[in-house]
């Protein structure tokens, strides 16, 4: 490690010398005073909003609902008109998943997200695992585990009153997971809703990030040992990648059956039924399931990092 | 001078502000609210702007998936990182054992 | 009057810059990009905005027009409107990977000073 002058390793050494932040502000304060000018210069001169709409825009409008039977001219254009764009970005995004995924592996193979590494910590430190602990053993171990606080409860009902906070149950109170027991279902339809009526707004994306919200809201109430069959790496990661298949599968029967790569093979239902996409209402679907999957993947992979790569002993590594 | 043009300016004059919030709070939990507040308002000026596929999209980014990815990397970054009295965070940052 | 948009978003675009120039701590530079990113959020859909026009949505349009009449009439242009969907699903897709690195950099250098880290480097 270069040590340019750097004696303490948490920072608290004298200031390296070329690490003054001096002068930044001032050099930041004019670069983006420059900026401000050419942006400010550049948008009086964009055209405002009299100007009649752009030739692409009133094709886009107009063959909404001959072509696709969408009354929703945005999800014709983002998941019919211009699929490929969206084939793009939503590959883009399972690529942001994988590669938050490689830069939070941990050093062991896993099966869950968290808590992982508590698991074998009492065959890790018995001499002969092998070898049954007696009562007195037991006690001493259990009254230990006690004294490190390691015995959390499940939910904090159990516990007295007036015990100091923060307190360290995995999930909340009754009351807390008795309304999200009410409100996970409604608030997973909301998010099913939004994609299911493709000619009305809404579409793959934000219904896939409602479902990351509900995840969340069931994991911060019921704590991950509850949610943590599905919530693993293995089944999200399968979920994921067959909403990208399906994806793919769409599009390339797009090519085949029907020329292009993302053109509409299915039977068009009548304007504002459910079927009335064609394939742009399977491409949404398949997003949803997509991005939901990988959003949540990448939060959980995020709240799972552990720092157990850098094992530098020498300056006290911490092995979490 | 309609109520549109009232609302849209009420709505940037927010939004400008909460952007200087974000970055001149010290504290980094505050400043994640006040990017949280940032999407919210774009999502209120989208739908005035008669855009409400991308308001969908930025009130569900700006509300769930941004705030979880911002408060979870600084409550993972600050497990290990020691107090910083002049790293303009004013969080405790000491040590916690998981 | 949608210049007053504009310059709004040529305004927070050049706070997220300064944020992301002058900022030391490093979750603070990636809120400066986010702050960019949802400036130009807001740039794309004030260009995609017409004067008086209704959403670009032709289920049951309001005052007695059919959804044809309406793809004709004033509607704020749906394509742009794309683009800033795309936008909004690679910017999370970014924001997470920057915090990832983030977290990685703040476990190895232990600390969140950018300019500690260039110093540390190795």
């Amino acid at each position: 490690m270069a040590r340019a002058g750097v004696s303490g390793v948490d920072g608290r050494g004298p200031e390296p010398p070329e690490a003054h932040p001096a002068h930044r502000p001032v050099v930041g304060a004019v670069l983006v005073a420059g900026a401000a000018a050419v942006l400010a210069a550049a948008f009086v001169a964009i055209p405002r909003e009299d100007v009649p709409l752009p030739a692409i825009a009133r094709q886009a409008l107009t063959a909404s609902l001959p072509r696709w039977h969408l009354t929703e001219p945005v999800n014709a254009v983002v998941y019919g008109m211009r699929g490929f764009d969206t084939f793009g970005e939503t590959f883009l995004l399972i690529a942001a998943v994988v590669s938050v995924v490689v830069l939070t592996r941990t050093r062991e193979p896993r099966r869950g997200y968290i808590g992982e590494e508590a698991a074998a910590k009492e065959e890790r430190e018995q001499i002969d695992p092998s070898a049954a602990p007696d009562a007195t053993q037991r006690e001493a171990r259990s009254a230990e585990r006690v004294e490190r606080g390691e015995d959390r409860p499940d939910t904090p009902d159990a516990v007295p009153l007036g015990t100091p906070a923060p307190e360290d149950a995995e999930g909340m109170t009754v009351v807390v997971r008795t309304a999200m027991r009410v409100v996970a279902p409604v608030l997973a339809v909301c998010g099913v809703y939004l994609v299911t009526w493709g000619y009305a707004p809404g579409g793959g994306f934000p219904a896939g990030a409602v479902m990351l919200g509900v995840i969340l809201l069931l994991y911060a109430g019921f704590g991950y040992r509850r949610i943590g069959l599905v919530v693993r790496p293995a089944p999200l990661e399968v979920i994921e990648l067959v909403g990208a298949a399906a994806i793919v599968l769409l599009m390339l029967l797009g090519l085949l059956l029907a020329g292009s790569f993302t053109a509409n093979w299915l039977p068009l239902a009548p304007p504002q039924t459910i079927r009335s996409g064609g394939t742009a209402q399977v491409f949404s679907v398949g997003e949803l399931v997509e991005v939901g999957a990988g959003l949540t993947i990448a939060v959980f992979a995020l709240l799972g990092i552990r720092h157990d790569w850098a094992s530098d002993e020498d300056e006290g590594g911490t092995q979490q | 001078m309609s109520a549109f043009w009232l609302l849209d300016f009420v709505l940037l004059a927010l939004l400008v502000a909460s952007a200087g919030v974000v970055v001149w709070l010290r504290n980094l939990n505050g400043a994640v609210m006040a990017l949280s507040a940032v999407g919210v308002l774009l999502t209120v000026l989208f739908v005035a702007l008669g855009a409400p596929d991308v308001a969908h999209s930025e009130v569900v980014v700006g509300a769930i998936a941004l705030p979880v990815l911002y408060l979870v990397a600084i409550g993972k970054a600050r497990t290990d990182v020691t107090d910083e009295e002049d790293l303009g965070e004013r969080g405790e940052g000491r040590r916690v054992r998981r | 009057m949608i210049v007053v948009n504009y310059l709004a978003a040529a305004a927070v675009f050049c706070l997220g810059l300064y944020a992301v120039l002058t900022r030391r701590n490093i979750i603070k530079m990636v809120m400066g990009l986010s702050l960019m990113e949802a400036s130009t959020y807001l740039f794309v859909v004030s260009v995609a905005y017409r004067a008086r026009s209704t959403a670009p949505v032709l289920l049951n349009p309001q005052d007695g027009k059919t959804p044809a009449e309406l793809a004709k009439g004033d509607v704020a242009d749906p394509v742009l409107q794309n683009f800033c969907l795309t936008a909004i699903v690679i910017g999370v897709a970014l924001t997470a990977v920057f915090l990832a690195v983030a977290v990685r950099v703040a476990q190895h250098y232990r600390t969140l000073d950018a300019d500690k880290v260039r110093a540390m480097r190795g």
